[in-house]
């Protein structure tokens, strides 16, 4: 077949890579908040607010920065719904977190259809354009799958990079483990728990937010009602694949990028498969991906454990 | 008479009741610069109220506290630490995952987005060492370093954070003989330099081989002050129980009979590391007769302890009793032959903690239902409050949730639940581990009084006195083998503790 041939897949891969930044966004924030000991389920839902209020914003404003910005604060409160039931009144944190997402699905169509009625279809915001950088998307291939991309995607790759550097390089990366691993040893070393763990908890947040908006501004343009389509869910097993490494996970987001982006080519090219089966093929991957690879685990050791100071 | 400034800590005092409870009454006590100053007192006698007081945990009813004769109030272990005073627990406050260096930069100075410097720590880590002669492994995670190991990172941790005064509670209840040792040579390179240590015990010997003075503690009251010097057994121990001398041998014992109530061959036993730990085990247990197994920890004893009770299965060789071949058969089935089983953790796998008493007695009841095949809940309520009258544990009534329990009336109550099965074959990890000397008393004699009656009991334990004092033979396990057999008066600690080094009998 020569349609497989050098364009196609550095064009294949690209797309890969664009189709990777909401899961890096998202599986970033979820590195942090699961080695705080905090399961983040809530990120699908996250997600969904910021995707529908990085749309607002930008509509609004007509600043995709704006929106960005928007998305990212709006995936952060929101993540307050789940963290305050969790942390501070110590309910099972999956519970909340799948209650939060459910009411998270309602909200976001409740608020579009508020703000933009039901009948037509969500007037398209401009997204981000391409910047190729300079020198570097020179390089065959390479330079064209990966630096030649927006902003927006430049910035997942970054906060990826920022935070595992924090994570395995400072204080407050030592500090993030020991609350997830012990947290009474933690509050011993004076900290604060709690606090420690609503704040990464919003980081979460706000990582999913942005995720969230790269899904609205970075690629399609619009919302659309459950538009996340489960792509929270896929960076909770991203996370667990790259054990808990914002480094690993950037690997793992390319390659369901890479899978979704093949899935929605074969789909144009009339291939034989039946079109259902490609759309589940990403969801098929996480379940074998993660059936695979999902063993052998050295999770935090309190995760989704929530801490009680007063207990022994 | 010193004055007051050549003290380290002072206590004047202090008291300090919970509702009606008095847990310190009146208590004053003083550490000397480059002393060992040990605190001997059964479990609920007020040492721990005493040490948290002194380490900012609670705060005293009243009294004073001096430290180098200034007066201070401490309000946490933050300030604690300020002060100088720092404190291994029992359960160490280590994150098992990072290594020494690791585990100092969490409670070091250092603001949270500093870069880590784990040269400059490891450079003062390495002086530390080498002042006070403490060998451990700087790089090596917590969680694969042994106890001992760990707790001399706690140690290092301290003087890591220059801490003058040193509060080690029970620090060797964890440790093998040797271990201890290395740890009293490192205790005395402390006081050498100038360090004041409280050592919290109740083991005798040791505090009679280490401490400079002893203090006695006795429901919350200082019941005796001497020099170590002048101090012997007989008396401390008078002084802690206010009971006459005990006689830590006099047991009453029937020999065992000849007739073989279980018995396995070439047990082997992997652990949860996958790490072969059990490599060939053969024992026979006699009617009425009570094995000692001895062994450094780590050995196979607790994959022995479970394969033994039933709750895991060997990977190789076979476990019989008169009746069937248990290899292979679940816990139940177990049960049935009426083995019992006191496991070493009294509140995970003894217990549910969340449970009350009355559903922890039933767990391992086999007939808990009546005609209707529903629960019997009458039959076994009263079953339960007549076991627990018996075995004297302490508890306001069966519906008292088990992790309230202290750890002897907890142990008791365990005894009371497996004894009263009336069982062929008990086997006991570490029955006394943790407990006071008079709860420990209890349980011995409970176990005597059971193998009189004909059970044969398999006693798992690090305690050589205990095993001395109890067994019919000891047994010595040493790399997942048995090595060796010895009765207990044909033999000497020494040679056992040699036995259980790997040396030959």
């Amino acid at each position: 077949m020569d349609i497989f041939n050098l364009t196609f897949m550095s064009a294949l891969f690209a797309s890969g890579v664009r189709q990777a930044v909401p899961l890096i966004f998202g599986s970033t924030g979820d590195c942090v908040s699961e080695k705080s000991g905090v399961l983040g389920i809530g990120i699908e839902g996250e997600m969904l607010f910021g995707a529908l209020f990085a749309y607002i914003a930008a509509l609004k404003t007509g600043s995709l920065w704006a929106g960005v910005l928007c998305g990212g604060l709006a995936g952060m409160v929101s993540a307050l719904i789940p963290a305050l039931w969790a942390v501070l009144l110590q309910q099972d944190q999956s519970i909340t977190c799948i209650m939060f997402n459910i009411f998270a699905a309602g909200f976001t169509n409740f608020i579009n259809r508020i703000v933009f009625g039901t009948n037509i279809a969500n007037i398209p915001v401009p997204t981000f354009s391409n910047i190729p950088i300079p020198l570097l998307s020179k390089i065959p291939f390479v330079g064209e799958v990966f630096f030649n991309q927006s902003l927006l995607t430049y910035l997942s790759f970054v906060s990826a990079f920022v935070t595992f550097f924090v994570m395995k390089k400072t204080k407050l990366g030592l500090q993030l483990t020991s609350v997830g691993e012990d947290p009474r040893v933690a509050q011993a070393s004076g900290i604060n728990v709690y606090r420690f763990r609503i704040l990464c908890f919003m980081f979460c947040g706000f990582m999913a937010g942005l995720a969230g908006a790269s899904l609205t501004l970075g690629s399609i343009g619009t919302f659309t009602e459950g538009i996340t389509s489960g792509r929270g869910f896929i960076c909770l097993t991203i996370v667990i694949l790259a054990r808990w490494n914002p480094l690993i996970a950037i690997l793992a987001s390319l390659g369901f990028g890479s899978v979704e982006a093949l899935q929605i080519r074969l789909q144009v090219l009339g291939s034989s498969l039946p079109y259902q089966f490609l759309i589940a093929l990403p969801y098929l991957i996480t379940v074998v991906v993660l059936a695979i690879g999902g063993s052998n685990l050295r999770s935090p050791k309190k995760l989704g454990v929530p801490f009680d100071k007063e207990s022994r | 008479m010193a004055t007051r400034e050549q003290y380290l800590l002072e206590l004047q005092g202090i008291s300090k009741s919970f509702k009606a409870v008095k847990a310190n009454d009146n208590i004053s006590l003083k550490l000397a610069k480059g002393e060992i100053l040990a605190l001997l007192g059964e479990n609920g006698a007020g040492k721990s109220t005493l040490m948290n007081i002194i380490y900012g945990i609670y705060r005293p009813d009243s009294g004073k506290i001096f430290i180098n004769g200034r007066q201070v109030k401490i309000n946490s272990p933050k300030e604690a630490m300020s002060f100088g005073i720092g404190m291994v627990h029992q359960h160490f406050m280590l994150i098992d995952r990072f290594n020494a260096i690791e585990n100092m930069i969490l409670i070091s100075e250092d603001t949270s987005l500093s870069v880590l410097n784990r040269k400059k720590v490891r450079i003062r880590l390495e002086e530390l060492k080498n002042q006070y002669n403490i060998d451990v492994d700087l790089d090596c995670p917590v969680e694969q370093l042994s106890i001992s190991m760990q707790q001399k990172v706690e140690i290092l941790k301290l003087l890591y954070r220059g801490a003058d005064i040193l509060i080690l509670d029970e620090p060797t209840a964890v440790l093998l003989p040797a271990e201890a040792e290395s740890l009293f040579r490192i205790m005395r390179n402390m006081t050498s330099m100038g360090k004041g240590v409280i050592f919290i015990s109740h083991k005798m010997d040791e505090v009679l081989e280490i401490s400079d003075r002893i203090n006695v503690l006795s429901l919350g009251k200082v019941t005796g002050e001497m020099k170590t010097a002048d101090a012997d057994k007989n008396t401390l121990i008078t002084m802690m129980s206010g009971e006459d001398a005990l006689h830590v041998d006099a047991f009453e014992k029937k020999a065992p009979e000849e007739d073989v109530l279980m018995e396995c061959e070439g047990l082997e036993a992997y652990d949860e590391r996958h790490v072969k730990t059990l490599n060939g085990v053969s024992l026979k247990v006699h009617k009425g007769e009570i094995i000692g197994i001895a062994g450094v920890e780590g050995n196979g004893q607790e994959e022995l302890a479970q394969i033994l009770a039933g709750t895991k299965y060997a990977s190789g060789g076979t476990i019989k009793t008169p009746n069937m071949d248990l290899s292979h058969r679940s816990t139940r089935r177990f049960m049935a032959e009426k083995i019992g089983y006191i496991p070493s953790d009294r509140n995970t796998t003894g217990t549910v903690s969340d449970f009350s008493l009355l559903q922890n007695w039933l767990l391992r009841k086999k007939e808990v239902t009546g005609k209707d095949g529903l629960l019997d809940t009458k039959r076994m309520r009263a079953e339960c409050i007549e076991g627990m009258k018996i075995f004297d544990v302490r508890a306001k009534d069966e519906n008292t949730r088990s992790s309230t329990l202290s750890g002897g009336n907890l142990q008791k109550f365990i005894l009371a639940r497996e004894i009263g099965n009336a069982p062929r074959i008990l086997v006991c990890s570490y029955p006394t581990r943790g407990l006071d000397v008079k709860a420990a008393r209890y349980v011995h004699n409970c176990l005597i009084e059971a193998k009189n009656n004909g059970t044969g009991i398999i006693v798992i334990s690090s305690d050589l006195e205990e095993l001395f004092a109890i067994s019919d033979r000891i047994a010595v396990l040493h790399r997942g083998k048995v090595i060796g057999e010895k009765k207990p008066e044909e033999t000497t600690a020494k040679e056992i503790v040699y036995m259980m080094m790997g040396g030959n009998a």
